[in-house]
């Protein structure tokens, strides 16, 4: 399920974005691109047997973080109002859409990858196959 | 005579290549065979892992480059590092465990490598192989570029010899990676690069601290920017002086390109445990966040300073860097920061001259059905070729060092990335789809940045020519991997994508 959704966000939004970036439109096509083809891209390399497992949550969580960010640089009339000495736009770049996602993902990537990355007996058997190989060839 | 006037930023420069040349004589000593060679004996924890992918990734391009863009567009600069916040837990969901795997089952060394072994394709990996070999020489020249930059500032060689300045600076950066790159680059290993990349580190943080308090804080350097006639509030803003495409543009080259570049996925192969990547996006996307406080505080210090009056309007972008480390940081703060700044060229230099080497000496013989004998020999010869013609590139060039690395970004992006984020997690993908996707991001790249660069197309500038070529070549695997049949897939290999 989870791998086929990955599969039509990607042929949804790489010839959106290649519409929007080559011919300059449809605009929200960049947007697409931008946002939707990385998440469509984690959700196909997180996805174990086209599942995600819990994995929806950080990913659901980080797609709204990174959609509302681009919803106010995109529409906040000159970055809006200021805070600490700089416009809101900028301000949710530089102290949110940065550190946010990247402690979101990151730990969700470390606290999910015995189970759903990398687990021992997944390396042993990767490693069985090498030597099945080895002795077929 | 400028350099006499400036003993801490020389003896820097000097201690800097002297701890370099000792850690690649120390690492030359445990070289004993091609997979030390290449892959660093794949012993490293995810610790070193992360500082050496971190160092190689971030270059002039980040400590010159950055400033100086910023400089001329404003805060809309910092679209290319937004990005950061996904792109190292996407490189670990989607590329680093399958290609460690990968190095796991087969003899993989190279990027080109894993598509030959993913692909069973010799079409595909020397597509992959020119692919490489362009950005590469388009990276060396960013690296060349700044190297100039920097060298022409410290020398004080404009005030010497006017407009042959810059030539004469880039001819002293092209001895210094010459020299680097086949007699040192060929030893200095891995180990520099966690070495440079925990310099870089220092300098980016040190530098940070000390441009805001020389802006008089950060309350003060917005509000001197804001309030300047010359920079005014639009250029705090995300889209103050750039379309909103073009801050896009910058987004999804970053954001999908790190997926196709070389020089960073080559380290996921040196890992010596691959459940040990557990840890590596926080380790990566934590050093690469701090590192970018360079960026930052340059960017908004430097405009603040000249706003203030305390420094005179560039003359160049690019120099916004040099200009405030010779205006402004104490002697002994300049010094670390050009031995970062150094590190942060010479790491990624190292990287991309052993690259073109290797495509020359290794991936396309390989593709074409043949090995080189005296593979160390060419190699050096090689890397003499791929770094002069990196020199008249950056030479010519004309234009920020951010710009030439954009391109270089975006050529290796555009090429790689749908071949390897798509294809090593999805088995539908064909060879013919790999390769036809490799060659339509390569050709598109160059062919619409030089159509930019002409006037032909003149709207095609910044990221736009790289963002193109880059949703071309995902919507092209795509395509023609809907129109292929269904691949069979090595044991092993199959092993490796079902994880």
């Amino acid at each position: 399920m989870a791998h086929r959704l990955a599969l039509v966000l990607l042929a949804l939004a790489a010839p959106a974005s290649l519409l929007a970036f080559g011919a300059g439109w449809p605009r929200v096509g960049a947007l697409a691109g931008g946002v939707l083809l990385p998440v469509a891209l984690m959700i196909l390399g997180a996805a174990r047997r086209g599942r995600l497992g819990r994995l929806w949550l950080p990913l659901l969580f980080t797609t709204l973080v990174f959609a509302g960010g681009w919803a106010a640089i995109l529409t906040l009339p000159h970055g809006g109002p200021d805070v600490a000495g700089l416009p809101l736009a900028t301000a949710l770049m530089i102290f949110v859409l940065v550190p946010v996602p990247l402690l979101v993902t990151g730990l969700a990537y470390a606290l999910t990858f015995d189970r759903l990355g990398l687990a021992a007996a997944d390396l042993e058997r990767v490693r069985a196959a090498r030597q099945t190989q080895g002795t077929e060839t | 005579m400028p350099i006499l006037d400036r003993p801490w930023i020389v003896a820097s420069a000097l201690l800097y290549f002297l701890a370099c040349g000792a850690l690649g004589v120390w690492s030359l000593r445990r070289t004993r065979s091609a997979r030390d060679f290449w892959v660093a004996g794949q012993g490293l924890g995810v610790l070193f892992t992360g500082l050496a992918t971190m160092a190689a990734a971030f270059s002039g391009f980040v400590f010159l480059g950055g400033p100086g863009l910023t400089y001329r567009i404003g805060l809309t600069s910092l679209f290319i590092n937004l990005s950061v916040g996904i792109t190292p837990a996407l490189l670990g969901w989607t590329v680093a465990k399958r290609l460690r795997l990968l190095a796991e089952v087969r003899e993989v060394y190279t990027i080109p490598d894993a598509i030959l072994c993913r692909y069973g394709s010799r079409a595909a990996s020397g597509a992959a192989a020119v692919a490489v070999l362009v950005g590469s020489i388009g990276y060396l020249g960013a690296q060349l570029l700044a190297l100039g930059t920097l060298i022409e500032a410290v020398l004080g060689l404009r005030t010497s010899l006017g407009a042959w300045g810059f030539p004469a600076a880039v001819a002293i950066g092209l001895a210094v990676l010459l020299f680097y790159g086949v007699a040192g680059g060929m030893m200095a290993g891995v180990y520099t690069d966690v070495f440079q990349g925990a310099l870089m580190l220092l300098a980016a943080i040190a530098v940070f601290a000390y441009a805001m308090h020389a802006g008089g804080g950060f309350g003060e350097v917005v509000h001197s920017i804001a309030t300047s006639p010359r920079f005014g509030r639009q250029f705090l803003e995300p889209l103050g002086k750039t379309p909103a495409l073009t801050a896009l543009g910058f987004f999804f080259v970053f954001g999908l390109g790190v997926l196709g570049q070389p020089h960073m996925l080559h380290k996921f192969y040196m890992i010596r445990d691959p459940r040990r990547l557990k840890w590596l996006p926080l380790v990566l996307g934590g050093s690469q966040v701090l590192c970018l406080l360079i960026w930052l505080g340059l960017g908004l210090a430097v405009p603040a300073l000249v706003a203030q009056g305390k420094l005179a309007p560039l003359a160049k972008p690019d120099e916004a860097t040099p200009a405030f480390l010779l205006g402004f940081a104490p002697q002994p703060l300049a010094g670390l920061a050009v031995a970062g700044i150094l590190s942060a060229i010479m790491s990624t230099a190292d990287s991309f001259t052993n690259l073109g080497a290797a495509v020359l000496v290794r991936d396309l013989p390989i593709a074409l059905g043949r090995r080189l004998s005296r593979e160390l020999l060419w190699g050096r010869i090689a890397t003499v070729g791929v770094t002069l013609a990196a020199a008249l590139l950056a030479l010519f060039y004309d234009d920020l060092i951010a710009l030439l690395g954009t391109f270089a970004f975006g050529t290796f992006g555009a090429a790689l990335a749908p071949a390897l984020a798509v294809g090593l997690n999805w088995q539908r993908v064909t060879a013919a789809a790999a390769t036809a996707s490799i060659v339509t991001g390569t050709a598109l790249c160059l062919g619409l940045e030089i159509l930019g660069r002409l006037k032909v197309l003149p709207h095609l500038t910044g990221p736009l020519p790289a963002a193109i070529a880059l949703a071309a070549s995902f919507t092209v695997l795509l395509a023609v991997t809907a129109w292929s049949k269904r691949p069979v897939l090595d044991g092993d290999v199959l092993a490796v994508m079902e994880v």
